[in-house]
């Protein structure tokens, strides 16, 4: 696999915060489900570090954008489902628009025509 | 385990744990579906989880709440590394626990003299001692004539209740004899002052306002529950207290215990008031007590005053002279923070001030030493940044030493005050029976309070100077040299604490200055050899008085040791009998300062038995009988008011009433006190019992001059003779006039002795100071003694040097201590006596002590500095 690994310093904070939320958007995930899908969505280009999702799903949870309960998986396994809560959407809505703010300005900048000094 | 909702630290620790190892578990069955090996898949996805405990503690981090485990954990830190530091440790502990004990000490006799209710009020602040004063001049005894007078101009406006003696008693019930604290009470008293009683009723007017008061009683409600088992049948019952038998009409609301301190157990009405021949409340000349008014709603207070003040002038005859500018004031309910408190309680007031002074130099004193240490660690300061500990932190972790050896320190307090109130209670207020012990919850809390504060002033600064380091600096130079960090901080705290030092040395001066101007008072009569008698004797008739006086005079006499006894009608320290005195032509009595004079009907053993001196002429003899010529002897203020500029000698005085006989001055004493070792001098004149004119007083009042070494087994022999002879009569007070007097110093003596206890602490703990500075700047220093010893300095200039350093910031805080004692002097002025508060000798003497200590603190460092051998000091680099 030849995947670039996006480690904590790379992915910045407030990006992974939005993934996981969108994530959740589609239904209840657990950390393990929430960290393939990010990786699959993504082509496996993004590929999030356990320890960068556990302190980020707590941090959500605190925040209470995400909730969370004990419940057991398709394959019986006891496992830690998040959820997302009306807050939660609401942040992820607003994060969404900032996003593509940010992303219209970028490729603006990047896209520009050259233009020559003399 | 949870509670609605809430997860201890432990569970969620678990939780997570478990969610880890599901999501291991989970990649490792996705990369076996996949087709890996087991154990390939296994490796592969530990490798690709990374570093457990590490995000583990970033994900605890988002949990929030980690102050507590932060707290805790810093706690643990500061305990490890005062276990490092033994002396550090005691040392600071100790001052703690000297500074918050001292203070919580001294709130065990303020509180509840001070801060407390009396319990059991109703409305408390609509109720007012009256007073009556003259700016600093107070006084609380009334007339009844000024009683009825006042509550007619009050009426509507506020409600008047006369507050009559206490005084213990024995109380008898079923055989049974108790100790009782007794307060008289008229009609109104109890009324204006609490709730309807719990049982039976109060006095009524008939029983307690009338002109011969009927013997009635009313329990407090704790006595009742404690002697009568809460027994409802009491009302309506006999009870013997003291020499009279009364009938208990009702029992005192819950709580109830009178206005002082020492809770009343009993309250009776005045049967003895019958005795006078006009009724209590008509008593113009004669003071029966302290007035309670009670503010009716929004009365005006300076209305109430006013009005109060016309109408004591109006009812005051006895005094209208000399009280004409004196004013009504309405105090506090609580007496101690009445215009009239008690010597006693504004010496303790001043002490809680002196106390917390004492607190402060030992707080600047711990954060110098703080400070010093920190500076010593700065080199593991300055790692412990390099690594990344952030700032608040630090100081957090700085701050949780000194809050640790607070914490210890009140630990100690608490036995400190324990000791420490029980033996200021006894020593300055014996007579005061406290309804509680000095460990109080208040007492808890206020040791806690003052814990925390004294922790938070005396470790923030260094805790904040510290978390700051110059890192390279530090680091580079290492813990040796370089530049020495919160250098001026260290010199303000020495020099704060200097400061503060002086000021209590001031004050202990002044106290004993006081006391030695008082020790020095000529009372006019000899303390030590006279046992004073003053009896009131049940008997009819003049003869059957003398009888019985000349019985327990003569057996007095018998007994070993006994070297003189005398009778007399009144005298110093037992009966101050005013009366007229007219010079031929007069039509005034003669007067000093308002006051007139006052007889003295003696014997002719009378000026030997008190150790007066004549100053001219000869004492009453035993030949000046009733046909003989009437003789008089008069004291010295008095013949310089009567005769200011002749010779008292045969002079013609006429005591009693203007144009009675004449009786000539034969001889001239010394003047002597009455009732007090501090009062202004008073007139009087002495007669010979026999030539004195009627109406006159029967001479039972017994002194009796004895060998001071067996004087107090004399008083107590005196005692069981009275007894004997005369089992009904009332002691009014028997005792060694040198231990009536001691009560009277008691303020001075005890105020000396903690004034010196305190400014002696802060003197101990400020020289600590001045020591642990210098010995650490001498430290830093080494190199440099080493060099200049190498150059050939000798061991008196290092000294010299070292020395200086010292006393330098010493002389500063003395200067600015003295500014400061100047400027407090005005709140202590009140309790010196013959000494200025601004006394120069006290001042410099103080100065001088200060300067001694810090040369003593800087002796051992100047001599440590000058063996510093230059050799050793040069390599250690």
């Amino acid at each position: 696999m030849a995947s670039k690994s996006i480690s904590k310093l790379d992915l910045l904070q407030g990006t992974l915060d939005v993934l996981i939320l969108q994530t959740l958007c589609w239904g209840p995930q657990y950390g393990y489900s929430i960290m393939q899908m990010i990786r699959s969505l993504s082509s496996n280009v993004l590929q999030v570090e356990t320890g960068s999702l556990y302190p980020a799903l707590h941090r959500l949870e605190k925040q209470k954008l995400i909730a969370a309960a004990w419940t057991t998986s398709e394959n019986n396994q006891r496992v830690r489902e998040y959820r997302i809560t009306t807050a939660g959407r609401r942040t992820l809505s607003d994060e969404r628009s900032r996003w593509e703010q940010m992303s219209t300005a970028i490729a603006g900048v990047l896209n520009a025509p050259i233009r020559s000094k003399a | 385990m949870s509670f609605f909702g809430w997860k201890s630290r432990k569970d969620r620790r678990a939780e997570l744990d478990e969610e880890l190892r599901t999501h291991l578990a989970l990649d490792v069955t996705t990369r076996v579906s996949r087709g890996d090996a087991l154990a390939d898949a296994e490796l592969a996805a530990k490798k690709e989880f990374g570093n457990l405990p590490r995000f583990r503690a970033e994900t605890e981090e988002s949990w929030g709440g980690l102050w507590l485990e932060h707290a805790i954990q810093d706690l643990r830190y500061a305990l490890r590394g005062l276990a490092r530091s033994p002396g550090f440790t005691v040392t600071v502990a100790l001052t703690f626990a000297l500074g918050v004990g001292a203070n919580a000490a001294v709130f065990s006799i303020v509180e509840p003299l001070l801060l407390r209710t009396p319990p059991g009020l109703v409305d408390p602040g609509q109720l007012h001692r009256i007073y009556h004063g003259n700016a600093g001049d107070v006084g609380q005894n009334f007339s009844g004539a000024s009683y009825s007078g006042m509550r007619d101009a009050l009426a509507g406006l506020a409600s008047v209740a006369p507050r009559l003696t206490t005084d213990s008693a024995t109380l008898v019930t079923n055989g049974l004899t108790i100790d009782v604290r007794r307060e008289y009470a008229t009609a109104g008293y109890l009324p204006l002052l609490t709730g309807p009683a719990t049982v039976g009723r109060y006095f009524t007017a008939d029983e307690g306002d009338a002109r011969a008061p009927l013997p009635r009683a009313v329990l407090s409600h704790a006595f009742w529950q404690t002697a009568f088992g809460g027994d409802r049948n009491v009302v309506g019952r006999e009870l013997r207290i003291g020499d009279g038998s009364f009938t208990v009409v009702g029992v005192a609301a819950p709580g109830f215990a009178g206005l002082d301190v020492t809770p009343v157990n009993v309250w009776t009405t005045a049967p003895h008031f019958a005795r006078t021949p006009e009724p209590w409340y008509q008593w113009a000349n004669k003071k029966f007590g302290t007035l309670i008014l009670r503010e009716t709603g929004a009365a005006d207070h300076r209305e109430v005053a006013n009005r109060a003040t016309i109408a004591w002038h109006q009812t005051n005859f006895a005094n209208a002279g000399a009280d004409s500018l004196r004013a009504i004031l309405l105090g506090s309910i609580i007496e101690g923070r009445g215009p009239g408190a008690s010597r006693e309680l504004r010496v303790s007031a001043r002490l809680a001030g002196v106390a917390f002074i004492d607190l402060l130099v030992a707080c600047a004193n711990i954060a110098t030493l703080a400070l010093v240490r920190a500076a010593r660690r700065r080199r593991e300061i300055a790692v412990r940044v390099a690594l990344g500990v952030r700032r608040g932190r630090l100081v957090r972790q700085l701050l949780a030493e000194t809050m640790l050896l607070a914490g210890i320190g009140a630990v100690a307090a608490v036995a400190i005050a324990a000791w420490g109130g029980t033996a200021l209670r006894t020593m300055l207020m014996p007579e005061t029976a406290f309804p509680d012990g000095v460990l109080t919850p208040a007492l808890f809390v206020s040791i806690a309070l003052l814990s925390v504060v004294a922790g938070i002033l005396s470790g923030l600064a260094p805790a904040i100077q510290n978390s700051r380091p110059d890192l390279t600096q530090s680091l580079k130079e290492g813990s040796r040299t370089g530049r020495i960090a919160g250098s001026r901080m260290r010199s303000m705290l020495l020099v704060g604490q200097s400061a503060l030092s002086v000021v209590l040395i001031v004050g202990a001066g002044l106290f004993i200055r006081s006391l030695a101007r008082l020790n020095a008072v000529d009372i006019g009569v000899d303390a030590s050899r006279t046992i004073i008698v003053g009896l009131r004797p049940a008997v009819r008739g003049e003869e059957q008085l003398s009888a019985v006086m000349n019985e327990l005079a003569d057996r007095t006499r018998a007994l070993p040791g006994v070297e003189r006894v005398t009778l007399a009608t009144s005298g110093p320290f037992l009966f101050w009998n005013t009366r007229d005195a007219f010079l031929p032509g007069s039509d005034t009595s003669v007067s000093l300062g308002g006051e007139l004079p006052a007889v003295i009907g003696a014997d002719s053993t009378f000026f030997s038995a008190l150790g007066l001196r004549m100053l001219r002429g000869r004492p009453i003899r035993a030949s000046d009988r009733v046909g003989d010529a009437p003789v008089v002897v008069v004291t010295e203020s008095l013949a310089r008011t009567a005769w200011p500029s002749g010779d008292a000698l045969g002079q013609c005085l006429i005591p009693f009433e203007r144009g009675g006989r004449c009786y000539t001055v034969v001889g001239v004493t010394n003047d002597f006190h009455q009732w007090a070792v501090v009062e202004s001098p008073r007139m009087r004149y002495i007669l010979s019992i026999d030539q004195m004119p009627q109406p006159r007083p029967g001479a039972s009042q017994m002194y009796v001059r004895a060998n001071p070494e067996v004087a107090d087994a004399i008083t107590a022999q005196v005692h069981t003779l009275v007894r004997e002879i005369m089992p009904t009569a009332r002691v009014m007070w028997l005792a060694r006039l040198s231990h009536a007097l001691e009560s009277e110093l008691r303020p001075w003596r005890v105020g000396a002795g903690l004034f010196i206890a305190l400014g002696v602490l802060a003197l101990m703990v400020a020289t600590i100071g001045v020591y642990s500075v210098l010995a650490y700047s001498l430290s830093q220093r080494v190199r440099e003694m080493g060099v200049r010893i190498a150059l050939g300095a000798g061991a008196g200039e290092v000294h010299r040097l070292v020395l200086w350093d010292g006393l330098r910031t010493v002389m500063v805080g003395a200067a600015v201590g003295l500014v400061l004692a100047l400027a407090l002097g005005r709140l202590v002025a009140s309790l010196l006596y013959g000494v200025s508060a601004r006394d120069p000798i006290t001042m410099a003497v103080s100065v001088l002590v200060l300067l001694g200590a810090g040369a003593v603190a800087g002796l051992l460092p100047a001599w440590r500095a000058s063996r510093v051998d230059p050799v050793v000091a040069l390599r250690a680099e």
